[in-house]
């Protein structure tokens, strides 16, 4: 199960797996976000390659408007995936 | 002791998701460390998503097989479906290095399921793809 908390204006929650079959429900609320976003991973199991992709998006879209997403309590695991795909260098991970 | 299961999915994106919970459910029922059941799942989300997105140009509904073991400490899992032929093993694309402007959408599936799996290997057989992964798992005692 994949689930998306709004904790303030600018700042949410990711729970669970976060995978291709969870995209369409996750862009819709990535692409809202037009300034700096704090996204806390603390209860996230795992992410794959298409929930990467929601975030390279958002990423990539917001840098544009000089605001980014801050990724925030990340598992050991899900940072050896960030790590090991090289978005370590393209996101600020807290 | 061995444990094996064999399930069949429609080739419909959500159906992931329910691969995914009965994978968790042999992994609980076989000690599996909750670690190394999250790898799994996130190689099976890569092989289907792409399988599922990728693999099939007609809009008909199609049947993917996948067959699952544990053998000791070896997970084991053979997919086979009837889309295009399709060897994720001889995908080239490789910009984890590129910079944000420069980094794509897709292609990382691949890195991901070699780094997490121990054995890959893919063959063409009667005009189906069969991928064959294994991974030696953490077993909780």
């Amino acid at each position: 199960m994949f689930k998306i908390e709004t904790i303030s204006n600018n700042e949410i929650k990711i729970l669970g797996r976060f995978t291709a079959a969870d995209v369409n429900a996750a862009e819709p609320v990535f692409n809202q976000f037009i300034a700096t976003t704090i996204v806390d991973f603390s209860e996230l199991d795992y992410i794959s390659s298409a929930g990467l992709s929601v975030l390279l998006k958002t990423q990539k879209r917001l840098k544009e408007s000089k605001a980014e997403l801050k990724l925030v309590n990340m598992s050991k695991m899900v940072r050896e995936i960030f790590h090991y795909v090289g978005f370590e260098t393209i996101f600020s991970i807290e | 002791m061995g444990s094996r299961l064999s399930i069949t999915i429609r080739n419909d994106i959500s159906e992931v998701s329910r691969l995914a919970d009965i994978i968790e459910l042999f992994g609980r029922t076989n000690k599996v460390a909750a670690s190394s059941t999250f790898e799994i799942n996130l190689v099976m989300d890569e092989v289907l998503a792409n399988i599922i997105m990728h693999g099939f140009p007609d809009i008909d509904e199609h049947i993917i097989e996948i067959k699952i073991s544990l053998n000791g400490e070896t997970f084991s899992a053979e997919i086979v479906d009837d889309g295009i032929a399709f060897n994720p093993l001889k995908s080239t694309k490789d910009d984890r290095g590129a910079s944000l402007e420069e980094k794509g959408i897709g292609g990382l599936g691949i890195h991901i399921i070699k780094k997490y799996m121990d054995k890959v290997a893919y063959k063409r057989v009667s005009n189906k793809n069969v991928l064959m992964i294994k991974k030696v798992v953490t077993i909780e005692q």
